[in-house]
């Protein structure tokens, strides 16, 4: 049974939804969005023997606003997280996360408090100099942002993969059009400017790094890059995949039980 | 795409933009780098003094770029592709991307990216695109080369290749039609009045709008373009030929620029998207080959 808890995270309400019993799973969700990207995942994974954990970062879906406004350090969301799962008195869960939620599962495992046991980050890499912040700074002023919603529609249609049927990358892109354009554009910000190169050398969990060959967001040879600077680090390429693997793949639940289990078996080994 | 399975003698008819050749590889040996010193005349140090080209950061002497541009057209004519119909190269515009040294192992890939009847002989412009590339695909020089060629028969009534002549105004006027007969393009425009250019390589056209209706296609309009996308031949046939119209990923990736009013380029991004339709749907009507 899939259940639903208004946590209190710095005097804010945090929210969260949890299934299952078992390996406990934290999984962070994409620039804008909220833990609705992961519904299959959350319903399928828990009988594949998971505690399956999806909150909303502050600022999105049911998720209040963070205090101090529109949060623009992914580090601020690390920390978050970290107070989140000690509410729920997680042990040492599993992350998986996309895009800036894959920023973020790094950021966890280099630093902090939640060592992760084991990190599959999707769609992101350590750094990320291709957007202009002074641009992204811009067009937090509305004036200067016309047709945000048809280019965000449309722009979400560029970045899935090629392997997506035409209908479900439209559900992805309308998913998208429902965002905050200042939220949204504070964790691009956050993306930009979140810089992990000198940090990969801390992580010693196991880890995968995932990127799809038709994201126009990503540099592959530069999430190899990031792969290559962490201990015994996986990378993998995803021909006809975009930026949102886990919209995307089909029987996506199963392929991450697939990826935990190798990296659960290399934490064995180790 | 691949080439036609005879590749003896190619007319104009022949080819279709978005067509691709890859030639063989030619290795580069110290005989070509001297003999192209003594050919040009040019023996620059970077040519000839080793310790002073890797103090430069290279590999080693540098062979001449322009040899490079030679060879582009040494493996086209190992290919015979134009053997003997080619008539004339029209122009050439080359960028020098990374160094050719002694040792290197190179190829060409032409990709067709235009076709225009001659209005005055029975012949045709080939636009088209090289890549020269060393055996591991690194990329040392880019450029574009017309050609005259040959036709093999008479201009027909109806000329098909006007549906990849992009951004001219009889390949405009053809694709008018389309974005009109498209709801989305006129509600996309139904609150716009202004203009918008396009431009292809050298050729540019302006279609001025006013509430969802063309008012005029031209290749100047009395008050010019609110703002003009931009990009290569290159660009455009790749995009008109893509198994999907990706016109955004490309716009981010900087295949396709925009200049005038970056307000109104963002307002009109919609109709872009499915102008890119049209224009994918224009293309399309080509004839297969």
């Amino acid at each position: 049974m899939i259940q639903s808890h208004y946590l209190e995270v710095d005097g804010a309400i945090g929210f969260v939804e949890t299934c299952g019993s078992g390996i406990p799973l934290l999984c962070i969700h994409t620039a804008g969005q909220s833990g609705v990207q992961w519904r299959q995942v959350l319903r399928e994974l828990p009988d594949l023997g998971y505690h399956v954990v999806v909150p909303d970062l502050p600022g999105h879906g049911r998720s209040d606003n963070a205090a101090a406004g529109p949060v623009v350090d992914l580090s601020e969301y690390a920390d978050w997280l970290a107070q989140l799962t000690a509410e729920l008195g997680l042990d040492r869960p599993l992350v998986v996360g996309c895009s800036i939620g894959g920023k973020i599962a790094l950021d966890i495992a280099a630093r902090g408090p939640i060592r992760p046991r084991a990190v599959v980050a999707m769609a992101a890499d350590a750094y990320n100099p291709q957007l202009s912040v002074t641009g992204l700074q811009r067009s937090l002023e509305d004036a200067a942002a016309p047709s945000r919603a048809d280019r965000t529609f449309f722009g979400t249609l560029s970045s899935v993969g090629r392997h997506l049927p035409q209908e479900q990358a439209a559900v992805v892109a309308a998913m998208h059009r429902r965002e905050d354009p200042v939220i949204s554009t504070s964790d691009l910000i956050g993306w930009r400017t979140h810089d992990l190169r000198e940090q990969l050398a801390d992580i010693n969990c196991p880890v995968r790094l995932v990127a799809g060959g038709d994201d126009f967001w990503l540099d592959p040879t530069a999430v190899a890059w990031a792969a290559s600077q962490i201990r015994g680090a996986e990378f993998e390429l995803m021909d006809g995949v975009g930026h949102y693997p886990m919209e995307e793949i089909p029987e996506f639940p199963q392929q991450l039980h697939r990826w935990f289990g190798k990296l659960l078996a290399k934490e064995r080994t180790a | 795409m691949s080439a036609p399975s005879s590749t003896a003698g190619l007319f104009f008819e022949d080819f279709r933009v978005g067509q691709t050749f890859i030639s063989g590889l030619r290795s580069v040996t110290q005989e070509d780098l001297d003999d192209f010193i003594r050919l040009s005349g040019d023996g620059g140090a970077i040519h000839q003094d080793a310790d002073y080209a890797r103090s430069m950061g290279f590999e080693g002497p540098v062979v001449h770029g322009p040899f490079g541009v030679a060879i582009v057209f040494g493996l086209l004519f190992e290919q015979r592709l134009v053997e003997p119909t080619a008539i004339a190269m029209l122009d050439l515009q080359w960028r020098f991307v990374g160094a050719v040294v002694v040792g290197d192992r190179l190829r060409s890939t032409m990709t067709i990216t235009r076709r225009r009847r001659s209005t005055s002989r029975q012949a045709g412009v080939l636009g088209r695109h090289f890549i020269l590339a060393k055996e591991d695909g690194t990329v040392v020089q880019e450029g574009s080369s017309a050609l005259l060629v040959q036709a093999r028969d008479a201009a027909p009534s109806v000329d098909t290749a006007i549906c990849t002549d992009f951004c001219t105004v009889p390949w405009a006027r053809a694709l008018e039609p389309l974005l009109l007969a498209d709801a989305r393009f006129t509600a996309a425009t139904s609150s716009y009045d202004g203009t918008i250019g396009l431009s292809c390589g050298r050729e540019t056209v302006q279609l001025r709008i006013y509430r969802g209706r063309i008012l005029e296609v031209g290749r100047s309009t009395p008050s010019g373009p609110s703002f003009t996308l931009h990009g290569s031949e290159l660009a455009w046939t790749e995009l008109a030929r893509a198994d999907r119209n990706d016109f955004i990923a490309r716009t981010s990736k900087g295949a396709f620029s925009m200049s005038g009013s970056a307000y109104e380029y963002l307002r009109m991004n919609k109709a872009l998207v499915v102008l890119w339709d049209a224009v994918r749907a224009l293309a399309a009507q080509e004839p297969v080959i």
